[in-house]
């Protein structure tokens, strides 16, 4: 038996014990968030010390990803898959900073005159481009990139 | 594709849970179409007319309690020259069914998935999507199908599958373990594992990180940590970053070929930040990050900046300075923003503006301003009418105005026995 096929014999025993268990566990978490939320919350102004993490704070746009990769329901909550795949998508044309229109946000990336700055940015840090350019949204970085 | 067929007969496992229950009194259903018409034009280049259509549609308790289908994707068309070489283009972003069980937060989804769950990153696949609350703490994810490619390169025994366990306790810590393969036409082009982190063993304390170890590379491919303390009297965060990265193994099978990847070159980073609530609606941050390339193939530097921000009652507007700092003149700029924005009942206006000047003129220019105008108008709660302006010049263009129309639809409905809500 291949190491492969014993993780996933292992895998489908958790997930099955865990879709019976469905049955008779502790109660599910709210599917969709009980209260309406405005513009960019601070969780922890409603709940306790423990939401920090997820407060939409200034240095949200740098840290909700740590957050999501933890645990995706919690952000969809209050936001639409569709939130996720306008920025991180796989052939996204529109630059994130265009979409939101007036919601101005000095973390959104790529405002101004991004084409010049990259190349600098690039060089620094070429990991900060990798999550949503390196094996997907990549139609314009070709134009140059060939 | 053995794999495949046992998580259809789990799907199978939870369709027949959700048959199980109790039929559903009425279905809600929410369909969003956003319109944009984005125009650009340069001195001397093509113009670009683009037509942009995304629809999402949501729909809960389908039939029966916690089954749920979500659908979103756009497609746009160039009326002018050619855009990224093609004439149009559209993305299916996700199409899945899925079922959520009143207990243990045990979920199902096939179809279309788009996942997010430790090493896998925003994952589009055709497949499946199984996880569920265990005892003592531990949660279960795991998910498998055929990878949703960027480029048409046939999708003939492509393979991507993976999971993720964690434990912890709410609001003190939470340890995660993860895995992904991806296979395509048969051979193996990435196998990556990784553990996540979450800790906050003090008040006022939180840390959070990950690492990503390439098992076909044998090595560690990047290391993200986050240490944030406070807010100290509700009104001071510090922060500390740490990220290091080895290229070789982290820019697995690159599209992009500026991230090709650099035989054994690495890379750290070393940042900071300070964010103080000043009162009265103020905010101040600011930030510093050091990098460091020992090897050949990455460029030492630094970024630092500050930015004041202000809120209240529906206006916003802030200032900011950013410096980078690379190894040569040529990767050397200093940005100035700024922005206000102010809410007039159903009218949002906005205001923003960047100037940037440049360690060596590129092009023959060292200076790039540009600024942007933008207004919306709420018609009704399901209507948004948008538009905004942005001129520019800079080093690549001596003049760029770009436009972008935009029209936000939303419909809701509640669909019970007999009729329309």
């Amino acid at each position: 038996m291949t190491r492969s096929t014993m993780v996933f014999a292992a895998a489908l025993l958790l997930t099955a014990a865990g879709l019976l268990g469905a049955c008779a566990g502790p109660k599910s978490a709210a599917f969709v968030h009980p209260e309406k939320v405005q513009g960019a919350p601070i969780c922890t102004s409603c709940h306790d010390a423990d939401s920090a993490a997820s407060d939409h704070d200034a240095r949200w746009m740098k840290s909700h990803g740590a957050v999501a990769l933890r645990d995706q329901r919690t952000c969809e909550m209050c936001h639409q898959v569709s939130s996720c795949a306008d920025c991180h998508g796989n052939k996204e044309e529109i630059k994130p900073s265009d979409k939101r229109l007036g919601r101005f946000d000095s973390g959104t990336p790529h405002r101004g005159d991004y084409l010049t700055q990259h190349r600098a940015d690039g060089k620094l840090d070429p990991a900060s481009c990798f999550p949503c350019h390196g094996r997907k949204n990549v139609g314009r970085c070709g134009i140059c990139h060939k | 594709m053995k794999i495949v067929t046992a998580f259809s007969a789990l799907a199978l496992l939870g369709a027949a849970l959700a048959v199980g229950a109790p039929p559903a009194t009425a279905t809600e259903i929410s369909l969003e179409s956003r319109t944009y018409v984005l125009a650009r034009g340069t001195d001397g280049e093509n113009t670009h007319v683009l037509p942009y259509e995304y629809l999402t549609l949501n729909a809960e308790d389908l039939m029966q309690p916690g089954v749920y289908l979500r659908v979103g994707g756009w497609g746009r068309a160039d009326l002018a020259d050619e855009t990224l070489g093609r004439k149009s283009n559209s993305e299916l972003q996700y199409a899945f069914l899925g079922w959520r069980a009143p207990q243990r937060n045990a979920e199902a989804r096939v179809g279309r998935v788009s996942l997010t769950a430790g090493v896998a990153r925003h994952e589009v696949f055709d497949g499946l999507m199984l996880g569920s609350d265990l005892p003592a703490g531990f949660d279960v994810t795991f998910f498998g199908g055929v990878p949703v490619e960027v480029e048409e390169g046939g999708r003939s025994k492509d393979l991507l599958y993976g999971g993720r366990i964690s434990q912890g306790r709410a609001g003190l810590y939470r340890l995660g373990a993860s895995y992904l393969k991806e296979q395509n036409d048969g051979e193996d082009v990435r196998e990556e594992a990784g553990s996540d982190l979450f800790l906050a063993p003090l008040r006022l304390v939180e840390l959070t990180g990950t690492s990503l170890y390439s098992v076909a590379d044998s090595k560690w491919a990047r290391h993200d940590y986050r240490l944030v303390l406070g807010p100290f009297a509700k009104r001071v965060r510090l922060t500390a970053t740490w990220a290091s990265t080895d290229y070789t193994a982290y820019f697995k099978e690159p599209l992009n070929r500026a991230l090709l990847p650099i035989e054994d070159a690495k890379h750290d980073r070393y940042g900071g930040e300070v964010e103080i609530v000043l009162g009265l609606g103020f905010t101040i941050a600011g930030e510093y990050a050091a990098f460091r390339a020992p090897d050949e193939g990455g460029s030492d530097g630094s970024t630092y900046g500050a930015r004041l921000s202000w809120a209240r009652s529906g206006a916003t507007a802030g200032a900011g300075y950013r410096q980078v700092h690379g190894e040569a003149e040529e990767d050397r700029y200093q940005e100035i923003s700024a922005h206000a924005t102010k809410a007039f009942g159903p009218v949002h206006l906005s205001l923003g503006a960047e100037y940037v000047t440049y360690g060596v003129a590129i092009n023959g220019e060292t200076i790039a301003t540009t600024g942007k105008l933008g207004l919306s108008y709420a018609l009704s709660k399901s209507l948004e009418l948008s538009a905004s302006g942005e001129y520019g010049e800079t080093p690549e263009f001596d003049r760029e105005i770009k436009g972008l129309l935009a029209v936000l639809w939303r419909y809701d409905a509640s669909i019970k026995k007999g009729g329309t809500k």
